[in-house]
C-alpha cells in the first residue's frame, strides 16, 4: 500500500496502519479477522478507511500487534515510518511553477 | 456481510449483479401489484375468494425469503444478529467416544461468522433509512395517488388493498434492498 493510501482517511475520518503492520508482519485479513472476531471483509472496509472500528475492536487490533493504540489509529495523518524511525525528512523540493 | 457468490444460479459477486438482482426483485413485485390493482379494479368481490388469499399468502412467503435477511435463505445472512447458529453435538475422536465437544454448525451457505459489530451498524443504518425513505417518500406519495385516483376514478378504493400489500413489502425488504444497493465490492481474502 502507498503511502497516499495509509493517509487516506476515508469515510471513517480515521487514519491507520492496519494494511502496513499486516504486510510487515505477513498475516492475512482472515488471520486478523479471526483473531478479533470480525469477518475479513470489515478489516479490508477498515483498511480502506471506510469503517470506524469501535473501542473495543480497536483495543483488540493494537492488543493483537502488541502496539498502543494510537501507533496504529490516528485522527491525523501518520508520517512515514521511515521518517518516524530514521529521524527528518523533508519532501523533495519543487520546482518553481509545479 | 455479503458472503454468497450466487443466489438461485445469479451471481451476486459484483454490486452491479446486486443491483441487478434488487432492480429485477422490485419491477416484478410491482407488476405483480399492478396486475392485482388492475383485476381487483375489475372485479372487487375477487378479494373474497380464496385463491386470492392463498396468493397473497404466497407473495409474502416468497417476499420475506426471497431477498433473505429474517432468516437463512437469501443473499444475506440472518439479520437478527443475537441469534447464533444452534449448536451441534459433534463426537470427536472413537477413542473418546464418551467426550463429545459442541461446536458451531455454520451454514452451507453463510461460511462467515454472525454479524460482527460493522454488519450491525450497517442493518441498523439500513433499517432506519428504509423508515426514512417510507415516512418522507413513499408514504406521501402513495397518498397523494390514491387521494388523486379515488378523485378521478372512484372505484379505485379497491385498489388501495393492494397498495397496503405492496407497503408492507416495503416494510419487510427495503432494508435488504438497501444493503444490497450500496455494499461495495470487497476483493477476496488474501
Amino acid at each position: 500500500m502507498s503511502a497516499v493510501e495509509q493517509n487516506a482517511p476515508g469515510e471513517s475520518g480515521l487514519y491507520n496502519r492496519i494494511a502496513v503492520l499486516r504486510a510487515e508482519r505477513g498475516i492475512t485479513r482472515q488471520d486478523l479477522a479471526d483473531a478479533v472476531g470480525v469477518n475479513y471483509q470489515t478489516i479490508g472496509f477498515l483498511e480502506r478507511g471506510n469503517y470506524g472500528p469501535s473501542l473495543k475492536l480497536a483495543f483488540a487490533i493494537a492488543a493483537y500487534f502488541s502496539l498502543p493504540i494510537e501507533a496504529i489509529f490516528s485522527t491525523q495523518p501518520f508520517k512515514p515510518l521511515s521518517q518516524q524511525v530514521y529521524g527528518a525528512w523533508s519532501a523533495p523540493a519543487t520546482r518553481e511553477g509545479d | 456481510m455479503i458472503a454468497r457468490q450466487t443466489y438461485l444460479g445469479i451471481s451476486i459477486r459484483t454490486r452491479r449483479s446486486r443491483r441487478r438482482l434488487v432492480i429485477g426483485y422490485w419491477l416484478t413485485v410491482l407488476v405483480i401489484m399492478a396486475a392485482a390493482s388492475y383485476a381487483v379494479s375489475l372485479d372487487p368481490g375477487a378479494l373474497q375468494h380464496w385463491w386470492t388469499l392463498l396468493a397473497i399468502g404466497g407473495l409474502y412467503g416468497i417476499a420475506l425469503t426471497f431477498l433473505g435477511g429474517y432468516g437463512q435463505i437469501g443473499p444475506m445472512p440472518d439479520l437478527s444478529g443475537d441469534r447464533t447458529p444452534a449448536p451441534r453435538w459433534v463426537p470427536i475422536e472413537a477413542a473418546d467416544a464418551l467426550l463429545s465437544r459442541r461446536a458451531r454448525a455454520a451454514h452451507p451457505e453463510h461460511p462467515a461468522s454472525p454479524l460482527d459489530e460493522r454488519d450491525l451498524c450497517l442493518r441498523d443504518a439500513a433499517h432506519f433509512q428504509a423508515y426514512r425513505l417510507t415516512r418522507e417518500w413513499l408514504l406521501p406519495l402513495l397518498i397523494a395517488a390514491f387521494i388523486v385516483f379515488q378523485y378521478i376514478y372512484p372505484r379505485s378504493q379497491f385498489v388501495a388493498i393492494p397498495v397496503y400489500a405492496f407497503l408492507i413489502l416495503v416494510i419487510y425488504n427495503l432494508p435488504q434492498s438497501l444493503i444490497l444497493w450500496t455494499e461495495p465490492d470487497m476483493e477476496a481474502s488474501e
